[in-house]
């Protein structure tokens, strides 16, 4: 859970793949790491958790400031600064279903 | 950004013979909610007498219409509200068959968990319960706000692209009129014949308009399609990467020509599928009509959920030769729907896997 173990002075704004929707987060941890922070902001957005079967969705967060996704290990306060923008992109299949 | 909302939903599955058994039930999730929301809250835009471009921010308000013979908890249907900056509420109605596609999954897994016959009927009611609020020790430490999206969008009158374009498929009044050039129909089906054996797709893009002299109608012109690269490509089976993702914003970043993201499109190669079956069986399976599958619509529900968000697919059947059957938002559900084709060539179109033809 990304909750403040620190002072954050960290606030970004993250959205959906379509672009259309954009939140303004604060109170950001700066220890965590970018998966846990992409798990708290796919709860924020209300995006879906799991495909038709069941099975997670994995979302990769995109920084727009360095064109470029982000590792899940990576620390927020290493690899973010305030004022940068995510875009949550997920994989994510389509087809027949057979 | 969770709507405000004062019940929980439930959506409870029953046997439909006699003596009805109830055989599952589930909460409506949060993710659930979000077509409808963003079909209310484009609503309020187009209904906004002062013809607002801004779209309404705050998270929408949730409320139950309790069931006119059964009343409360029995819902048969729910009201999305939306305040618009400095203006008045506006709201939009949605009937329970909001929830028939979620029913429909959920009767699937109970029939592979056993709880029901494959073929059973059944039926399901959805209710409303009174939610106890967040304790505050689960509030996450988080502060979020919604940031105001200007909907970018060209005024032109709504004639000037319809009198040169050819209705395909059943255009309906209750949907965004959708624009397809011919140029971008036949880049798909070249991906199409490039693919092979494998599902193969893209992303639309284009512009969204506003007729000026109608404000409540908008409508979206698509302009050009940006193939799914390093999308994972199988037989029955499209799998969109976040590098898939990436280049798509990298290519329109690059054109600079203002578009947006309309929706997407991929392949269904039926004769791909069925080639190994029987001659007999090809026509009549049902792999050889339009569909839209259980996974597509997931994926439509997760990246395009704007209400003037498309999905194309790209069908080449035994039974049909090759068609373009369009999906879309209706009411908060994916639908089938039409669209005018633009700059429409009068000629055969031929299937690219036989000479099987389709104008």
């Amino acid at each position: 859970m990304v909750m403040a173990t620190e002072t954050s002075d960290l606030t970004l704004e993250a959205s959906d793949v379509s672009g259309e929707r954009v939140m303004r987060i604060s109170g950001i941890s700066r220890g965590a790491t970018a998966g846990e922070l992409v798990q708290e902001l796919v709860s924020e957005i209300d995006l879906p958790r799991a495909d038709v079967e069941g099975r997670p969705l994995t979302y990769h967060a995109r920084l727009d400031r360095e064109g470029r996704h982000l590792h899940a290990s990576e620390i927020v306060g290493d690899a973010l600064e305030p004022g940068d923008r995510l875009t949550l992109q997920p994989q994510i299949t389509a087809g027949a279903g057979f | 950004m969770k709507p405000e909302c004062g019940y929980q939903f439930v959506i409870e599955l029953s046997t439909d013979d006699p003596p009805t058994e109830t055989v599952g039930s589930h909460q409506v999730t949060p993710d659930l909610w979000r077509p409808a929301l963003e079909s209310g809250r484009f609503a309020a835009l187009r209904r906004d007498r002062r013809r607002s471009a801004v779209l309404p921010n705050g998270p929408g308000q949730i409320d139950p219409r309790w069931h006119a013979l059964r009343g409360e908890p029995f819902v048969d249907g729910f009201r999305v509200t939306f305040t618009l900056d400095d203006g008045p509420e506006i709201s939009t109605d949605f009937t329970a068959d909001y929830f028939h596609d979620t029913a429909q999954q959920l009767g699937r897994r109970l029939v592979e968990s056993g709880r029901l016959k494959a073929g059973e009927p059944f039926r399901y009611q959805v209710s409303a319960f009174a939610a106890a609020d967040e304790p505050a020790e689960q509030r996450r430490g988080l502060s979020v706000t919604a940031v105001p999206q200007r909907l970018n969008f060209q005024k032109t009158p709504l004639g000037t692209l319809q009198n040169d374009a050819v209705e395909y498929g059943p255009v309906s009044d209750e949907d965004l009129p959708a624009f397809i050039p011919q140029a971008v129909l036949e880049e798909t089906v070249a991906c199409l014949e490039q693919a092979g054996a494998a599902e193969t797709g893209g992303i639309l893009i284009g512009h969204l308009h506003r007729d000026p002299q109608r404000p409540e109608m908008f409508f979206v012109e698509v302009t050009a399609q940006i193939p799914a690269r390093h999308a994972v490509q199988e037989l029955t089976r499209l799998t969109f990467t976040p590098e898939t993702w990436a280049g798509v914003d990298a290519a329109l970043q690059l054109r600079g020509l203002g578009e947006r993201k309309l929706g997407w499109w991929h392949t269904h190669p039926s004769r791909q599928w069925c080639a190994q079956c029987p001659v007999e069986n090809r026509r009549r399976c049902q792999l050889s009509g339009e569909f839209f599958s259980t996974h597509d619509a997931a994926l439509h529900q997760t990246c395009f959920p704007m209400p003037y968000s498309l999905a194309l697919v790209i069908s080449d059947s035994y039974a049909h030769g090759l068609t373009y059957p369009l999906y879309g938002w209706r009411g908060g559900r994916i639908v089938s729907r039409g669209f005018y084709q633009m700059n429409a060539m009068a000629v055969a179109h031929e299937s690219p896997s036989t000479g099987s033809t389709k104008i």
